[in-house]
């Protein structure tokens, strides 16, 4: 559905929130068609593009998300690797494009599906029956999105206000390289799968103050599909199929301190399927620790170390440790015992 | 989660199930006490039991818990967004509103008695008698010199803006200009330093000694804090070093106006700059017509 901008011409609010409504059945059917949102969680944490298995894994773990991670994981461990690709997201199949930075982008802005504005209210009836009447926003019959958008950050690139991407990402695949994982790819990439929850969490904090001041601005936000080449054997390029994913583009403004160059720096996020704030959290995290990179402050706070990062973003490493507690541990607790006894003595 | 959930209260203005202004009347009361404290010592932050509501926390969340608080039937509702009525999160919020109390809304700034706004001061001149409910982001105008509100109530208690002034000045000292951009703190009546919330320094001038009631509400900080009418209001900046409002090139590419907030529009085929205000825009193209 086509908005020529973030404005609630004629219901688009409503509009949007149906057509989000329209994407589940809400009354019956596979729980992973009611809750595409939560299949997608799995899916981008998991790292794996496999609503089926997702929802299957689910099931398995009675609705943990974390077991269901670690069911499709060690599952697609022992999976031949086929084939490693690079998408390019530029070429993302767009069915949504916001740009909170600008009121009227080159392009427009298109609402697509969201629940973004729809007010919190539960419905403690049966529900799904009573959903709002259909609308066109403007009487227009929905319109087809263009097949391209000029980048949203187009012009602060034209004038100069962003600073040149550094160190450039260079694509890592973390499941089967060992090596550093505070490089900026490789970051992108554990982001990519990283703990929901503390993804945001981290990222949160940077907007909270936990860091030298940030001001940033999502200059562009879009989700659709992304379309997956790979190399025919004959020759050229073939489209094998394409994954849901949301991108974001973020600009930070370093508002205090430092470099005199008075440049933004360039956040960018994605994630598998629509978890939009996932790629939101990610393009944060992105920027402020290519900006502490730039120009280390004294202290690194949580949020601009790449190194602290590496370690708790995910979520199989976090639950697995933390989890692990309930194991016996009276062997190193009598040790631990010792210690103490002999220290009251 | 979904869309026909908003059936709880009807379109016809009556509700099923919610209280009138949906809050219950105990929260309100609360609020609203909260509120006396805060328009009785200008510019310092009240904590409330900030409750959970029908928005996200962090979209206007504590705006609503003051408009919801303190809106009489008899009022006259405008909610902006970026200086716009119709900007989406503007639209759902006054929708709630208006569907809880049944109160009329309007896009005149110079007819609303109460307006929500999020990041903007609507260009008409405010009169008396109006309140104007802030969405606040970030409560705390010493969160850029320590984060943790544990220390910055301490340096508000003991008005020790010491940290904030270095600030600024490493600034001036550094770059030759402040880094402020949005959110410029401001002194109220030569007391607390308050954060305007992230409206942009072009507006501040126009909350200095305003005749209206500015209420500013934080959900997700669980903070509100107020100016009452005709208070004092000043940007800090060093008296040789003075404040620096936002500047335009040139009037509004639609209705020719020099003297409002711009932003930004790259919808045609050449970029051009045109009011954040829409209403204002709009009413003066009609006038010139």
């Amino acid at each position: 559905m086509g908005y020529t901008t973030v404005r609630d011409r004629d219901g688009a609010v409503a509009a949007a929130a149906r057509l989000a409504a329209s994407r589940h059945d809400a009354g019956g059917g596979d729980w992973g068609e009611r809750l595409p949102l939560l299949v997608d969680q799995v899916m981008a944490e998991a790292g794996v593009y496999e609503p089926r298995v997702a929802a299957l894994a689910m099931d398995q773990a009675a609705g943990d998300v974390a077991r269901a991670c670690s069911l499709i994981r060690a599952w697609s461990a022992v999976l031949p690797r086929l084939g490693c690709v690079t998408a390019d997201a530029a070429e993302l199949r767009v069915e949504r494009r916001i740009t909170p930075g600008f009121a009227e982008p080159a392009g427009g802005q298109y609402l697509g599906a969201s629940l973004d504005y729809a007010q919190r209210l539960l419905d403690l009836g049966s529900g799904g029956e009573d959903a709002p009447p259909e609308v066109e926003p403007d009487g227009e019959a929905p319109r087809d999105l263009p097949a391209a958008f000029p980048p949203a950050r187009r012009g602060l690139d034209r004038e100069g206000l962003l600073a040149p991407p550094e160190p450039r990402a260079e694509p890592v695949d973390l499941v089967r390289e060992q090596g550093d994982r505070t490089r900026r790819g490789a970051l992108l990439a554990l982001l990519a799968r990283a703990d929901t929850g503390a993804a945001t969490a981290l990222a949160y904090s940077a907007v909270r103050g936990f860091a030298a001041l940030q001001d940033p601005t999502v200059v562009e936000l879009r989700s659709g599909h992304l379309p997956v080449t790979v190399p025919h054997p004959d020759g050229g390029q073939v489209e094998v199929g394409e994954v849901p994913a949301t991108v974001v583009e973020l600009v930070l403004y370093r508002m205090h301190g430092g470099v005199p160059d008075a440049r933004l720096t360039l956040g960018v996020g994605a994630t598998p399927g629509r978890l939009e704030r996932r790629a939101i959290a990610a393009a944060l995290l992105d920027a402020t620790t290519t900006r502490a990179a730039a120009d280390p402050p004294a202290r690194l706070a949580p949020c601009e170390d790449a190194e602290f990062l590496s370690i708790v973003l995910d979520a199989q490493e976090a639950v697995g440790f933390v989890e692990h507690l309930k194991l016996p541990h009276h062997v190193t607790f009598t040790s631990d015992l010792d210690r103490i006894r002999s220290a009251r003595r | 989660m979904r869309p026909g959930l908003a059936r709880l209260l009807r379109r016809d203005g009556t509700e099923v199930g919610y209280g009138w202004a949906y809050l219950d009347e105990t929260a309100k009361r609360e609020v609203r006490r909260a509120l006396l404290k805060a328009v009785a010592v200008p510019g310092h932050q009240v904590p409330f039991a900030s409750r959970e509501m029908p928005v996200a926390r962090g979209w206007g969340s504590g705006g609503l818990q003051v408009t919801l608080s303190v809106i009489t039937p008899d009022d006259v509702l405008k909610v902006i967004d970026q200086g716009a009525d119709d900007s989406m999160n503007a639209a759902a919020l006054r929708d709630l509103v208006s569907r809880t109390t049944g109160v009329r809304a309007t896009t005149d700034a110079r007819e609303a008695t109460l307006i929500q706004t999020r990041h903007r001061v609507p260009e008409d001149d405010l009169h008396e008698g109006q309140v104007l409910v802030f969405q606040v982001p970030i409560a705390d105008p010493l969160r850029v010199v320590d984060s943790r509100p544990s220390v910055t109530r301490r340096l508000h208690a003991d008005r020790d803006y010491a940290a904030v002034w270095l600030y600024l000045y490493e600034d001036h000292a550094r770059t030759g200009q402040s880094s402020f951009t949005h959110s410029h703190p401001v002194e109220v009546e030569r007391g607390y330093v308050m954060s305007p919330t992230p409206i942009p320094r072009f507006d501040l001038p126009r909350l200095d000694r305003a005749p209206f009631l500015a209420l500013f509400g934080a959900g997700r900080e669980a903070t509100v804090y107020a100016v009452p009418p005709y208070t004092r209001v000043e940007p800090l900046a060093f008296a040789d070093r003075p404040f620096e409002p936002e500047r335009f090139d040139g009037p509004c590419a639609l209705c020719g106006a020099a003297d409002t907030y711009l932003v930004e529009d790259d919808s045609a085929e050449e970029p051009r700059w045109v009011c954040s205000d829409t209403d204002h825009c709009r009413r003066r193209r009609e006038a010139a017509r």
